[in-house]
């Protein structure tokens, strides 16, 4: 299976070591990964901010850099459901750009969604373990996609993981890109909220697989002093499997 | 909150900031709607086939306004051969009249009013007591609202950012209730005081969830029971219909009703579902002996004509402001007007002036929690970003944010710009401000960031930097 | 008076109203296309426990059921229900109830008083009113009240108990079923009631009683069974 990875412009920038996880994580699963280089970002910050013009244009040159590929995975559930979703819509008086954006939209999956839907793989091969409690925060562009609890199956999966399940974990973090800048009392008192419902499962580590959500909340919890470990799963997937590795190699 | 105007501060910000201010308000209101959030979701599976249910919702409502002159016209044909009288009215200052007229003909004196979102918008009982008349609100919530002259800050429980003693402080003050923080005995005693409003009341006035195009029939849902007092025991009734409320047949509205009363508070129906069908029939021994039902526009066929006619397709159920973490946040009265929450936020601007209620489609996160849980699949989120963007090409962008985006996109569509502007980024506001990593100031429009948590820096070298060596070391 | 003409003058005319509906709808109607029936809607299929399913949803939407087995016991039931709430005055509807006659005589033998029912604040002065369901729907524990020259509207709302004597044989599965019964000629008032009123306004705490009655007894009465 082949795919090429849409890194996004938040963890290209902000999280690259998410997105270096996802690709050791697909190859030891023996998927071939590429990197088309000339990608830059799906446009959704203009989108939300009723530039549907400038939208556009970003969006096409996103299909263009994505035509050849034949899968398309994505660390980040919001970025994965603007092309899957306003993709189309936003060229539906363009017939020709209204079926690639489809045909890019029908081949794109966020990380976790392809692991679970389309590669399926034998984690009982892996033995995965990693000690800690954990909580899980899910991100709202999951919505859209029809993900809904297949990483907190994930985390299940790992051995010596206690996953404590988080308050109003589907509430809004607040971060929704430019409302977070432009309605910032609003969207402070989310995040604040969130924080505190963290804190209340006294959980080490966060789980958070999108890096708006991350940024937000990871600087709330800094705001407030609050020490957590946030990660995106496919770290956590990455860390186990090099350490199942380790053991073998070992023995 | 109670306070004697009824006006709000004119600026959404300002509005926003007294509500996050003001002391347990979040609290009140988050802990009322995931009760009714919670309730919607472990009830839902009861159908069977909820999410198709819902699509066969949202397709009657469309096919309906699709075909609206058609059955709004068979509605008013079985409405009048059921022995009711039908009035339409373009605005809501008509609407206001013509019910003020039904009254005066009829020498009305005491009116009893069940909810109505309809009757909010045209501010009905403030016109009709300026014509003389006393207008009682009868559904509990809604009585405290009036007679503490407030406003209603959910659509479907006004009073959830009141606290006991705060209405038992009410009841005491306007009513003579001898002060108890009991819910049990302040109920019963505005039981006592309604009941004998309902007894003597000249005309009773109600809204309509669904007005049934084969038969003429209007339909209110309750479950305090108000709503059949009033449309049973005064011998004039005025109904009050918004045009899109319409749906063809009794089989339709069974399937509307399978969904409502679940998607607004968990229950499987509420406690009255009110079926009327003209004025009582010879030998009833009540039932009101005049029937009217008023039509009104009101903005609805703007709607109908333009972009975001699924809008209409609206139940108030509700339940999008249950899910919606910005109104858990903030109440509904911050919104401003009489619709809160998510679709508040678009039927304002529609109804009321897009270009004035221009924070309102920008206020959202687009987290998708209310199209989520509307029964009938309304597009909220998407519709928000189209309002974003008919308020763009209305002018209502500030030319500073459009410039930006125009950067911003000729960056994004050159991945040398982009790298090159991101390296920049790092070198320079990275490193002159962030430590240890993060900003904890940055300059505008970044403050409002960092007014609440702190920005991350970039990392060192960004993902497509590495890229070479993960093909070199995999 | 002419239907309608002070709003002519006060409002727009029908004409008017139903045209700027159609230019607003446009030239180019979007197809939408419904299904013949509403039976994908349906939640509750006839046969199997139907009967079972309307006294658990009943229950659940806090009514109180009696499930009697014949008509004769209904008398002794309704007797019992009225000596728990210590009831002076009863409204009793002039509907088809089963055994009415002795039903009536029973009330009266224990000392309860039969208001009249053409007495315009009867339903305000009762302890308890007496009526009639005319069906039952399962789906929902619903009980179905039809306005009529033989009851009044409020002889199931202004009291404080209400007690609903609904056959067996009445029940019906789904709302659905219930719609499919609903027709020409329509009745001036038809409620579905689930349970007693309530009200939920003052921070969500739970009151019942707050217009209507604050319990809502059903009468069950089986098919067949001693008559």
């Amino acid at each position: 299976m082949k795919v090429s990875l849409f890194v996004t412009c938040l963890t290209d920038l902000f999280y690259p070591d998410v997105a270096v996880s996802v690709v050791r994580v697909l190859r030891r699963l023996g998927v071939d990964v590429d990197f088309p280089k000339q990608q830059t970002c799906c446009g959704q910050p203009a989108l939300n901010s009723g530039c549907g013009d400038d939208f556009r244009a970003v969006a096409a040159r996103m299909i263009d850099v994505f035509e050849d590929s034949e899968l398309v995975v994505t660390p980040s559930g919001s970025c994965c459901s603007i092309v899957r979703e306003y993709f189309p819509v936003t060229f539906k008086d363009d017939p020709i750009m209204h079926r690639r954006a489809v045909a890019l939209a029908a081949k794109t999956f966020e990380f976790i969604e392809f692991l679970e839907k389309k590669l399926r793989p034998d984690w009982s091969k892996w033995d995965l373990e990693f000690p800690g409690v954990a909580t899980y925060h899910y991100s709202c562009h999951l919505r859209g996609i029809g993900i809904t609890d297949e990483a907190i199956r994930m985390l299940k999966r790992f051995r010596g993981l206690e996953y404590r399940q988080l308050e109003k974990m589907d509430q809004c973090c607040g971060f929704g890109g430019t409302f977070s800048v432009k309605y910032g009392e609003i969207s402070g008192a989310m995040v604040r909220d969130k924080v505190a419902n963290i804190r209340k499962t006294g959980a080490e580590i966060l789980v958070v697989n999108d890096g708006g959500c991350t940024m937000n909340i990871a600087g709330a919890c800094r705001r407030e002093g609050f020490e957590i470990k946030v990660m995106h799963i496919a770290q956590m997937i990455d860390q186990a499997m090099a350490a199942t590795e380790q053991r073998r190699l070992v023995s | 909150m109670s306070d004697a105007h009824t006006t709000a501060a004119p600026d959404f910000h300002t509005r926003v900031a007294e509500a996050i201010a003001t002391p347990g308000l979040t609290a009140a209101i988050t802990r009322a709607t995931l009760r009714q959030y919670e309730g919607r979701k472990a009830i839902l599976p009861e159908l069977g086939r909820p999410l198709e249910i819902r699509e066969l919702a949202a397709k009657i409502k469309d096919h309906t306004l699709a075909n609206l002159d058609r059955y709004l016209s068979l509605f008013v044909e079985n409405v009048q051969r059921n022995g009711g009288q039908v009035h339409f009215a373009r605005t809501g200052e008509q609407a206001c009249r013509i019910i003020a007229q039904i009254g005066k003909d009829r020498g009305v004196r005491r009116i009893v009013k069940v909810k109505s979102m309809a009757s909010e918008e045209i501010h009905l009982d403030h016109a009709l007591e300026a014509d003389g008349f006393e207008v009682v609100e009868t559904d509990l919530g809604e009585f405290i609202i009036q007679i503490d002259h407030d406003r209603p800050s959910h659509i479907v429980a006004p009073v959830i950012h009141k606290t006991t003693p705060q209405i038992a402080r009410i009841f005491e003050r306007v009513i003579g209730t001898p002060y108890t923080e009991d819910p049990q005995m302040l109920t019963m005693a505005a039981r006592a005081y309604l009941r004998e409003k309902f007894r003597t009341a000249d005309m009773g006035i109600c809204g309509c969830n669904f007005g049934v195009a084969e038969t003429g029939t209007v339909c209110i849902v309750t479950n305090e029971g108000n709503g059949r007092y009033c449309t049973s025991r005064p011998k004039v009734l005025v109904a009050l219909m918004g045009l899109e409320k319409v749906v063809p047949t009794l089989a339709d509205l069974a399937v509307m009703l399978k969904l409502l009363a679940k998607s607004a508070t968990g229950q499987r129906l509420t406690t009255y579902t009110n079926l009327m069908t003209g004025p009582k029939r010879p030998g009833d021994l009540d039932g009101p002996e005049e029937f009217h039902v008023v039509i009104m526009d009101r903005g609805r066929t703007g709607i109908l004509a333009g972009e975001y006619r699924e809008v209409l397709r609206c139940i108030r159920c509700g339940a999008c402001l249950n899910a919606c973490p910005v109104y858990r946040t903030i109440g509904g009265h911050a919104y401003g007007g009489v619709y809160p929450g998510p679709i508040g936020k678009l039927i304002t601007p529609l109804l009321e002036g897009m270009c004035e209620h221009k924070d309102l489609p920008n206020a959202s996160s687009l987290c998708g929690a209310c199209l989520d849980a509307c029964p009938v699949q309304i597009p909220i989120p998407e519709f928000l970003i189209r309002m974003r963007d008919d308020l763009r090409q209305r002018g209502q962008m500030h030319w500073f944010q459009r410039l930006a985006f125009r950067m911003w996109r000729i960056g994004m569509k050159s991945k040398f710009l982009y790298s090159l502007g991101s390296r920049m980024g790092h070198i320079f506001l990275d490193g002159l401000l962030a430590r240890d990593g993060w900003h904890s100031k940055l300059p505008p429009p970044g403050n409002v960031w960092t007014d609440q948590r702190d920005f991350p820096a970039m990392a060192p070298r960004p993902f497509h930097r590495m890229w070479k060596d993960l093909q070199e070391n995999p | 008076m002419p239907i309608g003409w002070e709003s002519i003058v006060l409002g727009v005319s029908q004409e008017e109203f139903i045209r700027s509906i159609r230019e607003a709808i446009g030239n180019d109607r979007p197809l939408v296309e419904l299904p013949s029936d509403r039976e994908m809607a349906r939640v509750v299929k006839a046969g199997g426990d139907v009967v079972d399913r309307f006294c658990a949803m009943a229950v659940d939407a806090k009514m109180r059921l009696y499930r009697v087995a014949g008509e004769a016991a209904l008398v002794e039931t309704i007797g019992k229900v009225l000596a728990d709430i210590d009831a002076k005055s009863v409204l009793v509807t002039d509907e088809p109830l089963p055994r009415r006659d002795e039903l009536v005589r029973a009330i009266r033998d224990d000392g309860r008083q039969i208001v009249d029912l053409r007495e315009d604040d009867c339903a305000f002065t009762a302890d308890a009113g007496i009526t009639l369901a005319r069906m039952g729907i399962a789906e929902t524990g619903s009980i179905v009240i039809r306005s009529g020259s033989d009851t009044r509207r409020l002889a199931s709302l202004a009291v404080p108990e209400h007690i609903a004597v609904l056959r067996e044989g009445q029940i019906v599965p789904d709302l659905l079923d219930w719609a499919a019964t609903l027709g020409s000629p329509m009745p001036a008032n038809e409620v579905l009631i689930t349970g007693p009123s309530r009200t939920a306004d003052i921070e969500l705490n739970l009151v019942m009683g707050v217009h209507g009655p604050k319990n809502v007894h059903v009468v069950l009465v089986a098919q067949g069974g001693p008559a």
